[in-house]
């Protein structure tokens, strides 16, 4: 009889107490405003059957909050360990560092001592660059962004596949300029490398082409050698093979570094060197 | 001293896979039992628990180390789990679509294992069984909301919906769950008289 005295007939007490519950989720989550909590709050205190609902419903999240946690029957982490190292590219090394890498061991070693690492690095550079770190990060980001329904921001890594056509070309060529005229010994192989560089310029894939450039470089240091010895000992012979040397060198080298650039990116590419 | 997360994603993103190993034994438990919850099988739980440590692996160089690990893992779990569910149908169960417009409880629970019968045994398994026969787009936000304590704001936008959804099903589902439920609320008042 006491509640009954807060309204002022059943119809009026009916309709409030569907207002109470239709906002009771809000309340129980706290998105109610001040002023509609306290009356909320208020009619809870005085009606049994909204306060008895109210009730159930914290008694059946706090039900739901407490249920037990859940022990996985095994320990997954030696397959999922596995899995990983089984799927190509695993390490998430720059592909920069990679090719950066392949560039300074060329650097400091003789051109033509081009060594299992070396290749490695070179070709894993370019590997890496496209299935590794590359693809998996853009694989992974993609995975996350549709799952999630947010659009992230691509990450900027430092891959050959961000940068755009002409700064890809000038990357490659400053580091095949660069590795030709540090790493040849003469002037001559230098201007092999520089041949070489230039087509290693206008390709995607820098770190095999910058290998090959050392490699070329150097056999045709090897191959121009005794061509020069032969042209010198010409030159004594007979004096008029004196004004054709240099050019027939050139075209010698020229023809030769290309060769030998092709043919090391081939057997680069190949993994037979 | 016990290294944080942002130190082990560091170092795995630096190539050290023994790094990832450390994350994976701290957190597959909790991954495990999230995912158990929203499908309420074992052996899928562990597919979908090993499935979501290969993604966030594949997808690490994207975590923003000032974000939780737990909760980024969470995500990328809960969305395998909509997924797995929505491929149901392929394998010869109901759509999700299917069984929320239909209204039909999902197929949760279709083998047992001796985890589920563990659980069946206590008081928690009453609750397990309710919220596993939920529909599924209820069960989704009651786990997200009640067991990984997202925000409804986190789950509207991670699960693309407009937040009054998100606040519909929750009380839907909370309204299925007292009804189910009625029995051991009832237990639970005579105790506290």
């Amino acid at each position: 009889m006491e509640e009954n005295r807060l309204y002022q007939s059943p119809d009026e007490r009916f309709s409030l107490c569907i207002w109470v519950r239709q906002r009771l989720p809000d309340y129980q989550e706290g998105l109610l405003d001040a002023m509609t909590v306290e009356a909320v709050r208020a009619h809870l205190s005085v009606c049994y059957l909204c306060m008895k609902e109210y009730s159930e419903l914290e008694q059946t999240v706090r039900l739901v909050e407490t249920l037990p946690f859940v022990e996985p029957e095994k320990d997954h982490a030696p397959a999922i360990m596995a899995a990983l190292r089984a799927q190509p590219g695993h390490s998430f090394r720059s592909p920069v560092v990679e090719v950066e890498a392949a560039a300074l061991n060329a650097l400091l070693s003789e051109p033509r001592s081009t060594t299992g690492r070396q290749r490695r690095l070179a070709t894993n550079g370019e590997g890496r660059g496209r299935e590794g770190a590359s693809a998996g990060v853009w694989a992974g980001e993609r995975v996350v962004s549709r799952h999630a329904g947010v659009a992230r921001k691509p990450v900027q890594s430092h891959s050959f596949e961000m940068l755009q056509e002409k700064e890809r070309r000038a990357v490659g060529a400053v580091l095949a300029v660069l590795l030709a005229l540090l790493a040849a010994s003469s002037w001559g192989r230098a201007a092999v490398g520089v041949l070489a560089s230039g087509m290693a310029a206008r390709c995607h894939q820098a770190a095999v082409w910058i290998e090959a450039a050392g490699f070329g470089g150097s056999l045709a240091g090897w191959i121009a050698g005794p061509f020069r010895l032969a042209s010198q000992g010409a030159d004594r012979l007979f004096g008029s093979w004196q004004g054709l040397e240099p050019g027939v060198l050139l075209a010698w080298l020229t023809v030769t570094g290309a060769a030998c650039a092709l043919f090391a990116r081939r057997r680069l590419r190949a993994g037979t060197i | 001293m016990e290294q944080t997360d942002a130190v082990l994603v560091q170092r795995t993103l630096e190539g050290h896979l023994e790094a990832y190993d450390v994350l994976v034994h701290r957190y597959q438990r909790q991954v495990h039992s999230l995912v158990y919850r929203m499908l309420g099988n074992a052996e899928d739980a562990g597919d979908l628990v090993q499935e979501t440590f290969i993604r966030a692996f594949n997808a690490l160089a994207s975590f923003r180390q000032d974000a939780s690990f737990l909760t980024w893992l969470y995500k990328i779990a809960s969305n395998l789990c909509i997924d797995h569910m929505r491929s149901r149908k392929s394998k010869g169960a109901l759509s999700l679509e299917f069984e929320l417009e239909e209204g039909r409880e999902p197929a949760a629970d279709r083998k047992s294992s001796p985890e589920d019968t563990v659980i069946r045994d206590a008081v928690g398994g009453i609750v397990h069984h309710a919220v596993m026969h939920l529909p599924a787009k209820y069960r989704v936000v009651v786990v997200m909301r009640h067991l990984q304590g997202m925000s409804i704001e986190e789950i509207a936008t991670q699960l693309d919906l407009p937040a009054g959804t998100v606040k519909t099903h929750l009380f839907r589902a909370r309204e299925m769950l007292r009804d189910r439920l009625k029995p051991v609320l009832g237990m639970e008042a005579d105790g506290r008289k």
